[in-house]
């Protein structure tokens, strides 16, 4: 089993669990079947795609801060941004422990590399189809003059 | 100045005019370290986010500052102005452009107010036209002051923690 499958039961999440699923889900699958069919990579990209959320991985990037911390800027209820931030967590780009009644969260074991990876293969296929365009441009220049 | 009682810390966005638009927040340090995380080369590239470098900061009035985000890539790109008055540690007007095809410079007026043993910063950003002002808001200025006011938050917790 991947090691990205490897998550604590839905149970012994609190109540917001649902609710950011519904905020990383793809409309159209299966509610059971979601978590098997998302990679980490997807996880990555969904975390990022919201602006709140990257703010906040920004933030952490600088050193460790409380929910409430990262809520009120926002104007955000703690809930709000205990959403956002479990879906950093799920990404593993957020970790966060229980310090007395506070929430103290802080920057994840992943750095990203699976995204540069995904950018740095796409510039690299751009890359190549250019330098093809650019062979066939070398070999008919003059052909059509 | 805007403060909310219940969430001092919260981001209050207004237009006080059909040229302006006003962000405001109050930070739990004083205000000569809030006039610093402005004004020092020092401490602006700990915040403002994107790698940014200060390859200008004349500060003085007639004085300029130009700043380089993502320096030595091709995502690169420099914002710069001239600073129109200098008054620490409560008051600066600058005027602020973004180099490039992004429309004209705006005026920013920046200021500092002790409240307690913190600060309450408001930034007044006023435009030549209504279109302009929408323009800059459009492209998230708002969510650009709170991400940008979060990171300040955390170096100024990190210089208090000395």
């Amino acid at each position: 089993m991947p090691v990205w499958f490897l998550r604590a039961p839905i149970d012994s999440r609190e109540d917001e669990t649902s609710a950011c699923a519904l905020l990383t889900a793809p409309a159209d699958a299966p509610i059971l079947n979601q978590m098997v069919h998302y990679s980490p990579v997807d996880r990555t990209f969904a975390a990022l795609a919201d602006p709140t959320r990257r703010a906040v991985l920004e933030r952490l990037g600088q050193g460790s801060a409380t929910i409430s911390e990262l809520a009120e800027p926002f104007g955000m209820s703690l809930t709000g941004m205990k959403k956002h931030v479990r879906v950093l967590e799920e990404a593993q780009l957020a970790s966060t422990v229980k310090v007395g009644r506070t929430r103290l969260c802080s920057r994840g074991p992943r750095r990203l590399d699976d995204v540069r990876e995904w950018v740095d293969l796409y510039r690299q296929m751009v890359n190549e189809q250019l330098d093809r365009f650019g062979d066939l441009l070398d070999r008919t220049k003059g052909e059509s003059r | 100045m805007t403060v909310d009682e219940k969430s001092p810390h919260a981001v209050s966005f207004t237009k006080p005019s059909d040229l302006e638009f006003r962000v405001e927040r109050t930070f739990d340090h004083p205000i000569e370290r809030v006039w610093a995380a402005y004004t020092d080369p020092a401490l602006i590239p700990q915040w403002w986010g994107q790698g940014t470098t200060v390859d200008r900061l004349d500060l003085r009035t007639g004085g300029g500052w130009r700043f380089v985000s993502n320096p030595g890539t091709d995502q690169e790109s420099a914002v710069s102005g001239d600073y129109l008055e200098v008054s620490p540690p409560d008051r600066l007007v600058q005027t602020f452009g973004m180099e490039g095809p992004y429309g004209r410079p705006f005026t920013q007026t920046i200021e500092l107010t002790r409240v307690g043993d913190g600060t309450h910063l408001a930034i007044t950003s006023r435009f030549d036209t209504t279109e302009e002002r929408d323009s800059v808001v459009a492209y998230g200025a708002q969510k650009g002051a709170i991400g940008g006011w979060l990171r300040l938050d955390a170096m100024l917790k990190r210089l208090a923690a000395g």
